[in-house]
């Protein structure tokens, strides 16, 4: 007599219980959230005006050799240090550079770092983040112990160090950022996935038995991120300001390089006399934070007025 | 939770933080590239000569060692000799620090000056055109990189208008105007925190109790509601001011300023070891120390956290 075995497909059951507990988890489509949440962000006038400004110097930044009149890097020695004309609509620098074309590619190397940097910390903050608070425990008392450490290090202060011990260059800088601002995001989706891990959707995922990866990954990570997006945003601004600084100091991306930074520095021994090589890349710095902060302050008061910035 | 246990937990918290810290702080020197022996040898120095001075510096030991010893000197306040000038590091340190402190503190003084009337008028005021422009010129503010920002003071204010003068650090031109500059950039965090903790104030029971009971709306504001929604701002004291310490000391070395940011840099390039590790170490712990005294203030004025 043959043991009556009742196959039951495990795995196909739990993928259809996985899509009924996604739902749970999300009220409405994904696009009917999104299609609200643009027309909600679409009222806050700030974070039009940054929104905007900050997709016009995306469009100079991809376009730059088109746009820019000069190479950033022509020597003209028969212009030195003159001032806005028709030719040089900013003026050109001690080299007789002409500033108009450094300060457009400029924008490449604000936007690479701002995108690069708090790309990298927002990856390796939201993982540890999600796995102190999912884990709990030891694993979060580690995290949390790196975390404040983190905030004990200024960014500044770890860009200076990791110069002193590399060569300085575009990847120091990056990871001086990174290394210093993943520390605030983990602590934000920490904090998401602890209120996140009591809901029913979650509990029900432990339930039917998915994987602790899937868990982590498919259901935490993406809820417990959006509060961190606001924060990205406007940490951007701070990462090219920290950026800027560095370059300021010499301890940056490295000339000839057009970088807003090490153009300021360059032009403030002349300030009094040509004002022009250090005015116009600073305020090309100045509305580029701007408008990150504009959109941060926008996505902030769209997604949760209640969030409260830190650092 | 008893206060006190309260701050023995916390205080628990903050040595594996330090240890942690004193442990980056000691590798990113460590890693630095180049023999500190070549700083310490004179030039065409033999190789028993560089062995001796290797032995003396302990420099021919395991990381391990040096760390420990380090450490060990660290826990009794000895933070070591100056390869470059065989100083003791915490005279020279000592001889720097009141520049950059005042610097800072002033910075910090001018931010919260900033930050609370603004918070109150943009929590007062709220939606109307006096909300956004207070949120407006805080945003602005936030933006300038703030040694930019004090040249560009500088520029108007000295050269320009010749209001002030800035020849010499010590003068109000390069003391206040770049402790504005940096202070504005700062306040921008304060004044955000300010005004939703006073919102928040406003809508207490309390304060409808304290003007059905007819108090004068200015005592019910400056009483009640100011005095109450200032808790955060003031628990925020120690981060904020580990961050315009930093930022102080890029701001010294725009300015020439003879403080410990300039000593640090100075000592990054001549790769004088122990000077680097010190002023890290200070400079972490100082960050650390206001995280905590933050942690404590909160504790005493908002009992509910000691069971976070």
């Amino acid at each position: 007599m043959s043991e009556r075995t009742t196959s039951i497909d495990w795995e196909g059951l739990a993928d259809e219980w996985e899509d009924e507990v996604e739902q749970i988890g999300s009220a409405g489509s994904r696009l009917q959230r999104l299609t609200y949440f643009v027309r909600d962000l679409a009222k806050h006038r700030l974070s039009v005006v940054g929104a905007g400004l900050l997709m016009f110097v995306a469009v100079i930044a991809v376009f730059a050799p088109q746009i820019a009149p000069y190479s950033p890097t022509e020597v003209n020695p028969t212009a030195i240090r003159a001032g806005p004309s028709v030719a040089h609509p900013f003026g050109t620098d001690s080299l007789g550079r002409d500033i108009f074309s450094r300060v457009i590619f400029g924008s490449r190397i604000a936007l690479q770092i701002a995108v690069t940097s708090m790309g990298i910390a927002f990856v390796i903050g939201s993982v540890l983040g999600a796995l102190a608070g999912y884990y709990g425990g030891k694993v979060d008392s580690v995290v949390q112990t790196a975390i404040d450490t983190t905030w004990a290090f200024p960014a500044i202060i770890m860009g200076l160090a990791l110069a002193s011990i590399l060569e300085p260059n575009l990847t120091t800088v990056l990871a001086a950022i990174a290394l210093v601002f993943w520390g605030v995001f983990a602590r934000l989706v920490r904090g998401e996935v602890l209120s996140l891990r009591e809901l029913e959707f979650i509990k029900a995922s432990e339930a039917i038995g998915l994987s602790d990866t899937k868990i982590i990954f498919r259901h935490l990570i993406p809820n417990a991120i959006v509060p961190a997006f606001v924060v990205v945003t406007l940490q951007m601004g701070n990462a090219i300001a920290v950026a800027a600084s560095l370059s300021f100091l010499g301890l940056g991306v490295q000339p000839p390089t057009a970088s807003w930074g090490i153009m300021l520095s360059a032009g403030r021994q002349y300030i009094t006399t040509a004002w022009w090589i250090s005015v116009f890349p600073g305020l090309a710095i100045v509305i580029v934070i701007m408008s990150f902060n504009f959109l941060g302050e926008g996505l902030r008061d769209t997604i949760d007025p209640k969030l409260e910035n830190n650092r | 939770m008893s206060f006190y246990s309260y701050i023995g937990r916390r205080t628990l918290g903050l040595l594996p933080k330090l240890l942690l810290a004193s442990g980056v702080v000691f590798v990113l020197v460590q890693l630095t590239p180049g023999d500190p022996v070549t700083t310490l040898a004179p030039p065409r120095a033999g190789p028993d000569e560089l062995a001796a001075i290797r032995a003396k510096w302990r420099l021919d030991e395991p990381v391990y060692i040096q760390y420990l010893a380090w450490m060990g000197n660290l826990l009794q306040g000895d933070l070591g000799v100056s390869v470059a000038t065989r100083n003791p590091v915490t005279e020279m340190i000592a001889v720097r620090a009141p520049i950059s402190l005042r610097f800072s503190l002033l910075a910090l003084a001018i931010s919260y000056g900033v930050a609370i009337p603004f918070g109150i008028i943009g929590a007062l005021k709220q939606h109307t055109k006096w909300d956004y422009m207070s949120m407006g010129f805080v945003l602005l503010a936030v933006s300038f990189p703030s040694f930019w920002f004090a040249i560009i003071l500088i520029l108007i204010f000295s050269i320009q208008l010749q209001w002030v003068s800035a020849v010499g650090y010590g003068t109000i031109g390069l003391l206040v105007l770049p402790a504005v500059a940096l202070g504005l950039r700062g306040s921008a965090i304060e004044t955000r925190v300010m005004r939703s903790s006073m919102i928040e104030t406003l809508n207490e029971k309390f304060i409808t109790a304290s003007r059905a009971h007819g108090l004068p709306e200015r005592s019910v504001i400056l009483k009640h509601a100011v005095r109450n929604a200032l808790i955060p701002i003031i628990t925020l004291l120690g981060l904020r001011f580990g961050y315009i310490l930093a930022s102080g000391l890029v701001i010294e070395i725009v300015f020439n300023r003879p403080g410990v940011g300039h000593l640090l840099v100075d000592s990054i390039f001549k790769r004088d070891y122990p000077v680097v590790r010190a002023i890290l170490m200070i400079l972490v712990t100082t960050i650390m120390l206001g995280n905590f005294l933050a942690d404590i203030l909160y504790g005493l004025v908002d009992p509910r956290i000691r069971y976070d």
